[in-house]
């Protein structure tokens, strides 16, 4: 199968605070994602990162590699 | 009826997941329920959907969001957390990518598939979830064994132990209906999700023996089963977790009064290197016999005499319940699921979780007591077949697939 290489910036609705980036990614699969997303649906979960934020400023740094 | 069962971890799997899956599986298509899985391949290198040519590989997803993550500075200084948020984003795309709008309903099988759905599933396809166990609690024994010095306190602050626990909430929170197979994880639940949930439901594992006594995937040698001897048997991922290093130390103690057993311990894990050590060590080597992984387990069961699960936390495994429908008296800890699939001294015994002394004289008193050890091993199966049933687990959870199809109908 033939595939198409865009640049990842073609996606840019899917993130908050999107930046430029020199990634390329296949045309096909990423167009199918964002065609099959809920409107609104942004990466990261902001919610969530406003906890974790949170309680990693409250709390050690864990890197527990092996997880 | 289309469902989606989907997990964020791998699939096949030797664990319990996996025994879950394919029985429910089976139930669900003699209903005439069609239904895809989800899950990691078990290489973790892409997400498929089982039995299709449906697939997508991880490098196809993470690269792009590595940078914009990344080089916007949105993940956190923490690395652990990060891997994990990273990777939950990973799943979410793969299930978007393979079209959620096909289900009339999906079942995440674990809260970070099922946090993950809720972000990109439509809104009106409900959300079911099962939680075959602790997250969280599992998440705190592992930084415990890696970090043996931390309290308890010390680690329910940190950020990885809450990390998962928020992920728990969450999952369980954007689902409609949350199921438990024991209660002591339906308890569990109920307070995580106080004033936020209420459709929560217990319904115990169901398990075919029939299917269990013909699943033989592999010809590795049975180690033969010395005349003189009783076979004390385990079976369960070698992590700290599964309290392996308990047992071996009330076996360490059983040696000082008996010596006509040996001691089969299934299973691999990141601990293996570690216990074979601490049995020698423990001058207990020449008892013991670490079999790695195996797949043909009734044979062993079959060769067995008790079954011992000294876990410091599970929910229901699976493990016991074979080795119930096999006509063993088990040993489990009281650790958290474990003392509901056990009526003492009618088919099996229950020791203090932690307690090697507690366990060690328990095993005596099996090997001792003859009486005792046979009415346990007739009783076993006869309570397996009442608390296992695999008709009934079916058909009440597909009760509540029921009721959420009427319900999306009435919206």
């Amino acid at each position: 199968m033939n595939t198409l290489k865009v640049l990842g910036d073609l996606y840019n609705s899917m993130f908050h605070n999107p930046i430029e980036t020199n990634v390329y990614v296949e045309h096909q699969i990423w167009s199918k994602i964002r065609a099959n997303v809920p409107d609104g649906y942004k990466i990261p979960d902001k919610k969530m990162m406003d906890i974790i934020a949170k309680f990693i400023e409250e709390g050690t740094s864990s890197d527990l590699s092996k997880l | 009826m289309n469902v989606l069962l989907a997990t964020y971890w791998p699939l096949p799997y030797t664990g319990g997941l996996w025994t879950f899956i394919t029985e429910f599986r089976r139930g669900l298509k003699k209903k005439g329920i069609n239904v895809d899985i989800l899950s990691c391949s078990p290489d973790h290198s892409m997400y498929y959907l089982h039995d299709s040519p449906f697939s997508i590989r991880k490098t196809d997803i993470l690269p792009l969001l590595v940078e914009k993550l990344n080089d916007g500075g949105l993940l956190l200084n923490d690395p652990s957390v990060s891997h994990a948020e990273l990777n939950q984003y990973v799943f979410e795309i793969s299930a978007a990518y393979f079209g959620l709008c096909q289900y009339d309903l999906i079942h995440a099988q674990d809260p970070i598939a099922a946090r993950a759905l809720a972000r990109v599933k439509p809104a009106a396809v409900p959300l079911m979830t099962s939680l075959h166990g602790s997250l969280s609690s599992e998440i705190f024994y592992k930084i415990k064994s890696l970090y043996p010095a931390f309290s308890e306190q010390e680690i329910y602050k940190y950020p990885l132990y809450r990390y998962y626990r928020m992920v728990e909430i969450e999952g369980c929170s954007q689902s409609q209906i949350v199921h438990t197979s024991s209660a002591w994880l339906y308890q569990k639940t109920l307070s995580n999700l106080t004033g936020i949930h209420s459709n929560v439901f217990h319904i115990p594992y169901g398990f075919n023996d029939k299917n269990f006594a013909g699943r033989t995937f592999s010809f590795k040698k049975i180690p033969a089963k010395p005349a003189d001897k009783k076979i004390l048997f385990f079976s369960g991922r070698l992590v700290y977790l599964k309290g392996v290093h308990i047992l071996l130390q009330a076996l360490k103690h059983l040696k000082k009064f008996r010596s006509d057993w040996e001691c089969w311990i299934a299973g691999d894990g990141e601990q293996r290197e570690e216990l074979e050590a601490l049995a020698a060590t423990l001058g207990i080597s020449s008892n013991i016999r670490f079999l790695g992984s195996i797949t043909n387990m009734s044979h062993y069961l079959k060769q067995s005499d008790i079954f011992i699960f000294p876990s410091l936390q599970d929910n229901q495994p699976f493990s016991i319940i074979e080795a119930q429908f096999s006509g063993l008296p088990v040993i489990v800890s009281d650790a958290a699921g474990l003392p509901e699939m056990v009526v003492p001294e009618e088919n099996g015994l229950i020791f203090r979780s932690g307690d090697h002394e507690d366990l060690c004289y328990l095993i005596l008193r099996l090997l001792e007591d003859s009486y005792l050890l046979n009415k346990c091993k007739k009783n076993a199966v006869k309570h397996a077949q009442l608390q296992w049933d695999s008709k009934k687990m079916i058909n009440q959870l597909t009760l509540l697939y029921s009721r959420l199809i009427a319900e999306k109908e009435l919206k």
